[in-house]
């Protein structure tokens, strides 16, 4: 790194502490001993970033082999961007200050569709060619993985190898691979056949695609007889064991979420039929008590944090909650540390260990009902009640709780004009719920409202489904507005052509490439900040490309339609979804994987539910 | 309420290196997880809201390095200064090194001067930049309630400008009593665009005698 020219530019950014590296717990390693050499690049901010508990969980998996140093490295702001391209410093990983062109692998997490851009840019300031096919052996193997990677198409152009699942132990495997083939001396296209084969790696160079006149995929093969046809996500089959960093480096800045993290389990039992994390993300595997107590301890002693958030789907549905919390307290409270727990499903226990493990600060409570009738809540497989949605606010409220915010979604699939006002209907309901008794002089309830729009994602029963329009997204959240008529209620909307834009490179294909090295020379940054999303902007570089982006996501794929995804095993079987699909049509709930196995696809594949309960 | 014994005891660390891009709050932040991770007995105050009672004396500004910096920290039993000292050094950054921990022999209060090291990038010759501080000072300064120009000069208490490798090393003790504190960028800020570029090291907190604030 060049430090002198970096401090010049250091003192004219906003927030340098984004780009210098050197905090507490940071992993130096001798570079002259190090066999491989990964930079780990995150494609948006520092805070956001050093936040992402996942990626400390690879970089630890990474870092405990003597042999590699993994590297951070975050997407520069736009302030220290045109700073380094002035004075020509290429992107640098933070502990070496190296340049991330130098380095054996670059990696990406693919956490969300608006950060593609940055992937890109990235590279681009780099210096590294931005086009898979355009770097030869001279250059870093570029990977990736993330929640985004199951529909991997739309970066297929960019990215030499996807990791498709958890990455812990794929990783390394994938690693040790390199570093073989690096002492061999072997090529990248042979590194890249041999890749191929290791569970949960796709390398998008090695498969055809050829597409029929009405644009749909028409085939998609691989090219060679030993690259697998069917790509099977990795996952641990159990977690208590599994690597997890309890030392990080802490942050001088602060960064979003900036507290220990525990993740207590992985998988969902319940089926929501609008979420992906729920169905890419099954078996269910719990972490023992025992272990996260341990955990925390640990992370207690080596960050000095005052805060623990829970984290996982659904954490209501963990089997040891009662007993984690309860540990927990024993000695979280003489250290004065909080606990904080994610929003929970409204129907959840909602007893007094909750209200204590509590952050006391904190005084409202989010809750999740998605949809505002009972009919919606049915399609999406929501599987809770008016009844229970009552009785859950009015615990909260009984309790002294008098904020509650509640998520929705607008744009669902055979949504009518009285779902929409039965969100109002909903919330009015619950305010009236709060002075149907007597509460305490002077405090009033706040109910927030917040409604995000559908974007169908892959893997979900409702991948299939066409996205609302943006106009009659538009049309639908005014709706809504109109029916709110007391500011006990506030209400709040996400942006529609945000929301268009995830669809189109959730549901994309690889001819999106084209479009986001497009956008990326055009300038387009950091797309899900509201201070750069310019939808203007993306529709005259989708009309420069050639592409109908509608195609992606407002039209219905049929059932047999071959989707850009379908080379991807997530585990849940397509038929699975199909049947989720019609059954929401329908209007017919699914119970959740501790009442009854639905036969998923994963039942024969590391499930221990199915075993325990229903029958397949 | 039970009144519970504590003791204050003062931390003589550093900010240099990378920390020199912390914000103040920030520093609050990063020294005050430091604190937990060390292991001393720290002391909360006994609301509804725990905290650490944790004084900085003078926190320098973002840009500017301290290689002579002093936080006090109430705790609940006395300790060994230099076991303190060791166990709080392993638990700061590394660019926030512990030197030494004390019982204060004076109150932060009585901080009178701050000394500092001002590295310059310029053309001007040391000579040339110590003629320009022998009048009177005047800078556009700001405080929170206006911005006016001002002679600092009876701020300055001693200046002297010395060679160095691609500029001019700048020695000043500026005055930084409560009522009289000034900031050294108005130093710089003095020098206008004859300075390209300059960093900012602090190397003493003294009192009015001129003496360390021990």
């Amino acid at each position: 790194m060049n430090t002198q020219r970096i401090k010049h530019i250091l003192a004219k950014v906003e927030k340098p502490g984004r780009y210098t590296g050197g905090e507490y717990g940071e992993l130096i390693k001798d570079k002259e001993q190090m066999d491989v050499r990964m930079a780990f690049c995150f494609p948006d901010t520092y805070e956001i970033g050093m936040s992402n508990l996942g990626v400390k969980i690879l970089m630890k998996c990474l870092n405990d082999l003597p042999w590699l140093w993994c590297e951070r490295c975050y997407a520069p702001w736009d302030d220290m961007e045109k700073e380094m391209r002035r004075e020509n410093i290429p992107l640098y990983a933070l502990e070496s200050g190296d340049n991330v062109r130098d380095f054996d692998v670059v990696a990406f997490t693919l956490q969300y569709e608006l950060c593609y851009t940055n992937v890109v840019n990235m590279l681009e300031l780099s210096g590294i060619p931005i086009y898979a096919k355009d770097r030869d052996d001279g250059y870093p193997i570029v990977i990736a993985g993330g929640a985004c990677a199951y529909n991997p198409e739309p970066m297929a152009d960019f990215i030499d190898v996807f990791s498709i699942g958890e990455g812990e132990y794929a990783l390394v495997e994938l690693a040790e691979l390199y570093r073989q083939y690096k002492k061999e001396g072997k090529s990248k296209a042979e590194f890249l056949r041999a890749a191929s084969k290791i569970k949960g790696m796709y390398v998008p160079s090695l498969y055809e695609v050829s597409y029929g006149d009405d644009g749909k995929i028409a085939s998609f093969e691989p090219k060679f007889d030993d690259v697998p046809a069917k790509i099977e996500k990795t996952f641990l089959t159990e977690l208590d064991e599994a690597p997890f960093p309890t030392s990080h480096e802490m942050p001088y800045i602060e960064t979003v979420h900036d507290r220990m993290v525990l993740e207590v389990f992985r998988g969902c039992i319940r089926g929501c039929r609008f979420c992906q994390a729920g169905m890419i993300c099954r078996p269910v595997r719990e972490k023992s008590p025992e272990v996260l107590n341990e955990q925390a301890k640990a992370l207690y002693k080596n960050t000095g944090y005052n805060e623990i958030s829970m984290c996982s789907l659904s954490i209501s549905d963990y089997t040891g909650l009662t007993e984690l919390i309860e540990k927990l307290l024993s000695w979280t409270e003489k250290e004065k540390i909080n606990l904080s727990l994610p929003s929970m499903r409204i129907d959840s226990f909602y007893g007094e260990l909750m209200e204590k493990a509590m952050n006391v600060r904190q005084s409202g409570l989010t809750f999740a009902p998605e949809a505002g009738t009972q009919r919606l809540r049915d399609v999406i497989n929501k599987n809770i009640d008016e009844e229970e949605i009552m009785a859950g606010c009015a615990a909260a409220f009984d309790r002294g709780r008098t904020a509650l915010k509640l998520y929705f979604m607008n744009g669902l699939p055979t949504e009518t004009d009285d779902d929409i006002r039965g969100i109002a209907t909903l919330a009015q309901k619950i305010v009236d719920l709060y002075y149907s008794k007597k509460r305490t002089k002077g405090k009033g309830v706040q109910v927030t409202v917040s409604v995000s729009c559908l974007v169908p994602k892959p893997f979900t029963p409702f991948q299939w489904m066409g996205q609302d329009a943006v106009d009659e997204l538009k049309r639908k959240q005014l709706l809504l507005k109109e029916c709110i008529t007391t500011r006990k209620i506030i209400y709040n909307y996400h942006d529609s052509e945000v929301s268009f834009l995830e669809a189109v490179f959730a549901r994309g294909d690889r001819r999106l490439s084209k479009a986001i090295a497009e956008a990326v020379k055009r300038g387009q940054r950091f797309d899900s900040w509201d201070e750069f999303f310019s939808f203007s902007a993306w529709k005259e570089i989708f009309e420069a490309t050639g592409i109908e982006p509608e195609f992606y996501a407002n039209r219905s794929f049929g059932f047999d339609e071959l989707l850009p995804w379908d080379h991807i095993d997530c585990g849940v079987s397509k038929e699975f979804l199909i049947k989720e699909a019609k059954k929401a049509v329908a209007e017919q709930t699914t119970p959740d994987c501790r009442t009854k196995c639905s036969a998923c696809g994963m039942q024969n594949k590391g499930c221990t539910l199915c075993k325990k309960g229903g029958s397949n | 309420m039970e009144q519970i014994t504590k003791y204050t005891l003062r931390v003589f660390w550093q900010k240099k290196g990378n920390a020199k891009y912390t914000s103040h709050l920030d520093t609050q932040r990063t020294v005050t997880r430091a604190l937990v991770r060390s292991g001393l007995p720290l002391y909360y105050t006994q609301g509804f809201n725990p905290h650490l009672k944790l004084v900085f004396c003078l926190p320098v500004s973002i840009y500017q390095e301290a290689l002579y910096d002093i936080f006090d920290i109430d705790i609940l039993e006395k300790v060994d200064v230099a076991a303190a000292a060791e166990a709080l050094n392993k638990a700061m950054p590394k660019d926030m090194p512990v030197i030494k921990t004390a019982y204060p022999k004076k109150k932060l209060k009585d901080l009178a001067y701050a000394s500092y090291e001002i590295y310059a990038e310029t053309k001007l010759t040391p000579a040339q930049i110590e003629e320009k501080f022998s009048g009177e000072v005047v800078v556009e300064k700001k405080s929170k309630k206006k911005c006016a120009f001002t002679d600092i000069s009876p701020w300055i208490k001693e200046l002297k400008a010395e060679e160095a490798e691609g500029g001019v090393c700048i020695k000043t003790t500026l005055s930084a009593s409560p009522d009289e504190y000034l900031n050294p960028r108005y130093v710089t800020e003095f020098l206008g665009e004859d300075v390209s570029y300059s960093s900012t090291v602090r190397t003493a907190l003294l009192d009015i005698n001129g003496a360390y604030l021990e």
